[in-house]
């Protein structure tokens, strides 16, 4: 009895290890594969992390740093850094490719307009450039662009200044004129009125208007004729001045 | 009498029109190759003139009378006209195109003569017919300057040339200063001050040095024929710093301001010397103005003294002018001290402009003929004698008219009008020689030696008070 206990006790340990064995076995591979896959992942990871810390630096300073080289044949420019990624576009011969950083398996990372991808290193050449000329050139073009813009700007101001004066111009005529016609038409109004109404002696009247002369008895050197006195005489005493 | 009556609204209208037109038509049209406003100026001449035979015929009133010199030889350009028009139709087509357009306005021309010195009596709106026309001409030249468009095309007929454009802007700038100067009726007056203030700018903007030399002696003749009462006196000296000023700030306006866009400079250097003229002016003019007792009615104070300074100052400035003018390049002989230089800065400038000018006489010389030229030269001598019969202190409107005639006829000398501002002036010249104004009758006090007594027993010299009585018609 005891023997066969024994017998049950060691064939149980015996199936229990080896259920342990068998189920840890694809564990382990899963975790390996886990293992790999999260050394892949941290990989990009890192890669998207250098990738997006290099845009923005680039957004920040709107530049990319990196170097012109040429192809040398076709090649293609894939997703990933791996000869079976996928292929996003076709450089061909001699064409220039912005490269702005290199990974450790023999790959370029490249821009083009708006796409980024891997170029293998063996098909590229480094382009020699004259970058002082590049940037002067630059530069010129800069300066050239700056220029046309502020032409264009002054011309702008001037146009709406020009627009602001024709404006006030023709404002300030149409307001002379309104009053000139306003003013007219009451001056012929005024005198309808005073050729329908009015006194022959009232107007009479009202053409002395404010100081005469000193009437009075004071005048000695007068002559006879000028002499000053009342209205009567004055009004007798008609003299053309001219 | 009704039949008289529509004449003469007839008359009015037509006349309205003319002026209008002459203003406002600057555009060289052409309908079949003649000019548009020689047409129309013939077409408003002749309707007139038959409006005259047909309605005027019942009242008794010979159509072409014969009472002056000048009817004579108007009747004589007349039948030279239509003789040249029809010896025109039988020449030689191969010589070259016929041109009518000369022989429509000298007829035109002749028909307003006969129509104006048949008694037609002037009326101030006229001159204000001249101020809108004008002042809408001289938007679109402000608003061309300003903005840079291209509206030159509209203003060709006035614009060809700085000389008839400068003709054009002054006999605005006259008519509005006559009119401030003479206007009683205080809105009435800020509508010419505005209208001339706008004229002015015009001028300026033109850079025609003759006509600015012209339009400050104008400033100078308005007391000399005019009546000096002291509100004209006053009124022509606000023109003229107005004027003045305007033009002394010319060189701000174009040279540190974005206003004007078309490429014009004036000098700084003639703007400070223009300042220091109008400040010494104006010192000297105050400070005979403030012995002026306060209290008195400005319109019946005459100011003889200062006519005759103006007289004065008026002949002074014309032999300068005309020893410039005569003077030419010798002037840049002179030295280089201040005073030589201050006179060179003025007188180049106006030896520069008679020397691109065409003068208004050669023009009708080399477009008329010589025995034409003369024909025409006696005939505006002889309606100059006219004027100087028609003239009277007590006649303002005619006073006016003749300034602005007078001025016309030294324009001449320098540069010739367009066909459509020559009209406008020898319409103006015909009102000036045969309106018969009412003379405004004045009740003079004279006191011996042409002294004021005050009422406080001083005596102030150099004045006339007069009153105005009741206005008497002369028979």
């Amino acid at each position: 009895m005891k023997k066969g206990k024994k017998q049950i006790g060691k064939l149980l340990a015996a199936w229990i290890l080896s259920g342990a064995l068998i189920s840890a076995g694809p564990y382990a591979m899963t975790a390996e594969a886990a293992q790999e896959d999260g050394a892949a992942q941290k990989a990009e990871a890192v890669q998207e992390d250098e990738t997006a810390q290099r845009n923005e630096e680039a957004e920040e300073t709107g530049q990319r740093n990196g170097m012109v080289m040429k192809a040398e044949e076709a090649i293609a420019m894939k997703e990933k850094p791996e000869k079976s990624a996928e292929t996003l576009m076709t450089f061909e011969k001699d064409s220039l490719i912005f490269v702005t950083g290199e990974t450790e398996n023999g790959w370029y990372y490249v821009q083009y307009q708006d796409m980024e991808g891997y170029v293998e290193k063996s098909g590229l050449v480094v382009q020699e450039i004259d970058i002082e000329g590049l940037d002067a050139e630059m530069a010129a073009n800069e300066a050239e662009t700056k220029f046309v813009m502020e032409v264009v700007e002054k011309y702008r101001a001037d146009a709406r200044r020009s627009k602001i004066w024709g404006a006030v111009i023709i404002f300030l005529v149409a307001g002379i004129f309104g009053v000139g016609i306003f003013s007219a038409v009451r001056s012929n109004k005024n005198d309808g009125e005073e050729d329908g109404g009015g006194n022959a002696e009232e107007t009479r009247k009202s053409n002395f208007k404010g100081k005469g002369p000193e009437i009075g008895k004071k005048d000695s050197r007068g002559s006879g004729k000028h002499r000053l006195g009342t209205r009567k005489n004055r009004e007798l005493k008609i003299e053309n001045l001219d | 009498m009704s039949i008289k009556i529509s004449y003469v609204e007839i008359s009015e209208k037509i006349l309205f029109f003319l002026l209008l037109l002459s203003m406002l038509l600057t555009k060289d049209l052409k309908a079949a190759d003649f000019p548009v406003y020689s047409l129309l100026l013939l077409l408003a001449a002749l309707g007139w003139a038959a409006a005259g035979f047909f309605l005027n015929k019942g009242a008794g009133i010979s159509f072409l009378p014969v009472r002056y010199r000048t009817d004579l030889m108007v009747l004589f350009a007349i039948g030279y006209e239509v003789a040249a028009m029809i010896g025109k139709l039988f020449r030689d087509p191969d010589k070259g195109e016929i041109d009518f357009s000369g022989n429509a306005e000298a007829l035109a021309f002749a028909a307003l003569y006969l129509l104006i010195s048949s008694g037609m009596k002037f009326r101030q709106n006229y001159f204000d017919m001249i101020l809108y026309g004008g002042l809408l001409f001289e938007t679109l030249f402000l608003y061309a300057h300003v903005t840079g468009a291209a509206y030159w095309k509209y203003g060709e007929l006035v614009l060809k040339d700085a000389g008839a454009a400068a003709a054009c802007f002054l006999l605005v700038c006259m008519v509005g200063v006559y009119q401030y100067c003479t206007c009683k009726d205080r809105l009435r007056s800020l509508f010419y001050f505005a209208v001339s203030a706008v004229s002015f700018l015009a001028l300026a903007l033109n850079r025609n040095t003759i006509s600015l030399w012209l339009m400050a002696f104008y400033f100078l003749a308005v007391p000399v024929l005019l009546r000096p009462t002291a509100r004209l006196v006053k009124k022509d000296m606000q023109m003229l710093f107005l004027f003045g000023f305007l033009l002394s700030n010319m060189s701000l306006l174009t040279n540190y301001t974005g206003i004007f866009v078309t490429d014009i400079a004036f000098s700084l250097e003639h703007s400070v010397y223009l300042d220091l003229l109008l400040a010494s002016g104006g010192i000297l003019f105050f400070h005979y103005w403030e012995k002026i007792p306060e209290g008195i009615d400005l319109e019946r104070l005459v100011m003889r003294k200062m006519r005759r300074t103006y007289k004065y100052l008026f002949m002074v400035g014309g032999i300068f002018f005309t020893g410039i003018v005569f003077g030419a390049d010798r002037w840049t002989a002179l030295g280089e001290k201040m005073p030589d230089k201050i006179w060179k800065s003025f007188a180049l400038p106006l030896v520069e402009a008679v020397k691109q000018s065409e003068s208004g006489f050669y023009a009708c010389f080399q477009e008329t003929g010589v025995i034409a030229g003369i024909f025409i030269v006696m005939f505006l001598v002889l309606l100059m004698s006219r004027m100087r019969r028609n003239y009277g202190m007590d006649r303002p409107l005619t006073g006016g008219l003749i300034l602005i005639t007078i001025f016309f006829m030294i324009q001449l000398l320098f540069y010739r009008p367009a066909a459509n501002t020559l009209t406008v002036y020898f319409v103006l010249l015909l009102f000036a020689a045969f309106y018969r104004e009412e003379k405004s009758r004045m009740v003079s006090i004279r006191i011996r030696g042409e002294t004021l007594r005050r009422q406080d027993g001083k005596e102030l010299e150099g004045k006339c008070l007069e009153e105005k009585g009741p206005e008497r018609k002369i028979e």
